[in-house]
């Protein structure tokens, strides 16, 4: 007869050792991690996926239609709404797109430009 | 009567730990700035012990704040970097708001990350540099060297958990297929709220996301282990999350996910196609075991398509972000790493 190596231990058997807190926390543990599997493998099916994009898709009509209203709402008070801020903020992002492009052409000048050498000394005046 | 307050106590410190999360300090190892352009700014770490002469640009994802490089003190990669010898720059996505919704992949591979080399070049008066880039920042970088010259200033690429061939994976089937339409998400939003894909990168282990993570902060303040810096550094860092510029947005998940260009080698920016095969420079590969954002089987074939006689490829324990944040990342990750690129900064 060959001797059979010891199995693992079960969740249950686990879970009889120790104190009955101890036992809850393991029974706990085992049924979380469990939990976790089984929704892993729930998210990563077909159906959820289309439940996923068809949540999606609702809740952003949702907050397109809130954003639309409160808009219209903020215009009618007039108000500076978000729109106005963003609308300024891409002014100064605009200003920043030509300071980087007079930067470039400054590290051109630089790359190109010899090591500047001291400044001549004027010549002085010959004494008449 | 101790025992009687113990479960009480336990609790509220519990919530505390949670409640208080805000106050964490991260990022906090000293650095000067650089270079900015509109929300993007280079940064400089500053170090009195700069030995390799090739400077490191570390480079992340446009989700979540780059300060995952920089955890905490006693826990950051920025500063193992800068006790190896290594002069070490950021570039800082920033947090972009409406305002930038015309920022596409194009302008983060063409623009940003080649001016950012310009002037990291002209900070460190050298003629080489290093990238490392992590999740998404690495994708962006092997485009970035992709499109380089062969006499780009380029020498060495460490690439973090890079997505580059997704055609199988999680993500695919959720945002991949024809009903998720990506382009109602980018009119709606001209940033997409950091928030939403937030919850979508929990809901792929939702229990673990959701309920594991307080149940074993409890658990350990029950034991009295409880690592108040520790939790607070990475929740904090977890719940930073800046919106998706939606051009980017919309760019990345159609030609990424839906479309899978970059591997098929049919991926354009301005006008160039993105060949991986042009890349040549020196490059180690790092995938995490247990990733499940970017699994190993969607980085492998990047291997294969590229051209470097010099290529290397770390496989470590760990998730997407543990490999490199994890309490074993010192240990297990970290020094692999600088040894790789001390034997190429000389």
């Amino acid at each position: 007869m060959v001797a059979q190596p010891p199995s693992e231990p079960t969740g249950q058997s686990t879970a009889r050792a120790g104190t009955p807190a101890e036992q809850i926390q393991r029974l706990y543990e085992d049924a979380e991690s469990r939990a976790g599997e089984a929704m892993e493998g729930l998210v990563a099916s077909n159906g959820f996926g289309e439940l996923l994009s068809l949540l999606t898709s609702n809740a952003v009509a949702m907050i397109k239609v809130g954003g639309d209203a409160a808009d219209t709402v903020i215009r009618t008070l007039r108000l500076a709404g978000r729109s106005d801020v963003a609308r300024l903020s891409r002014q100064l992002a605009r200003t920043e797109d030509k300071l980087e492009l007079v930067l470039q052409e400054l590290r051109y000048l630089q790359d190109r430009e010899p090591p500047a050498s001291p400044p001549r000394r004027p010549m002085p005046k010959p004494k008449s | 009567m101790s025992q009687l307050t113990a479960l009480p106590r336990q609790l509220a410190e519990t919530a505390n730990i949670i409640l208080t999360t805000g106050d964490a300090v991260i990022g906090a190892t000293p650095k000067d700035v650089v270079w900015t352009h509109r929300k993007v700014t280079l940064w400089r770490y500053r170090s009195a012990a700069r030995r390799h002469p090739v400077p490191v640009l570390l480079i992340f994802a446009l989700i979540n704040r780059p300060d995952i490089f920089d955890l905490r003190p006693g826990n950051s990669f920025v500063e193992h970097l800068l006790e190896e010898g290594f002069d070490v720059f950021l570039l800082d996505w920033g947090v972009p708001d409406d305002e930038d919704a015309d920022m596409g992949l194009a302008h983060y591979v063409c623009d940003e990350i080649r001016w950012a080399v310009r002037e990291l070049l002209n900070a460190s008066g050298q003629r080489e540099l290093t990238i490392i880039g992590w999740c998404i920042g690495a994708t962006l970088t092997a485009m970035y060297a992709a499109l380089e010259p062969e006499d780009s200033p380029l020498r060495n690429l460490v690439l973090l958990t890079m997505p580059v061939d997704t055609g199988v994976s999680l993500y695919t089937s959720w945002v991949g297929r024809d009903s998720f339409d990506v382009d109602q998400v980018a009119d709606a939003f001209p940033a997409v709220p950091g928030g939403l894909v937030d919850v979508a990168n929990k809901m792929m282990k939702p229990v673990a996301n959701f309920v594991t993570t307080y149940r074993k902060l409890f658990d350990s303040v029950r034991a009295g282990t409880a690592n108040r810096v520790a939790y607070q550094s990475m929740a904090k860092w977890v719940a930073d999350n800046p919106p998706f510029p939606s051009a980017a947005y919309r760019e990345w998940i159609t030609w990424m996910y839906k479309e899978n260009r970059l591997i098929r080698g049919m991926l354009q920016l301005r006008g160039r196609r993105v060949d991986l095969a042009q890349i040549t420079e020196s490059v180690l590969v790092v995938t995490a075991g247990a990733d499940h954002i970017a699994p190993r089987h969607t980085t492998m074939p990047f291997l294969d398509a590229i051209s470097s006689d010099d290529v290397t490829h770390l496989d470590r324990p760990g998730g997407h972000i543990g490999l490199m944040a994890g309490s074993r990342a010192r240990k297990e990750t970290w020094p692999h790493i600088t040894d790789w690129l001390g034997q190429r900064s000389t």
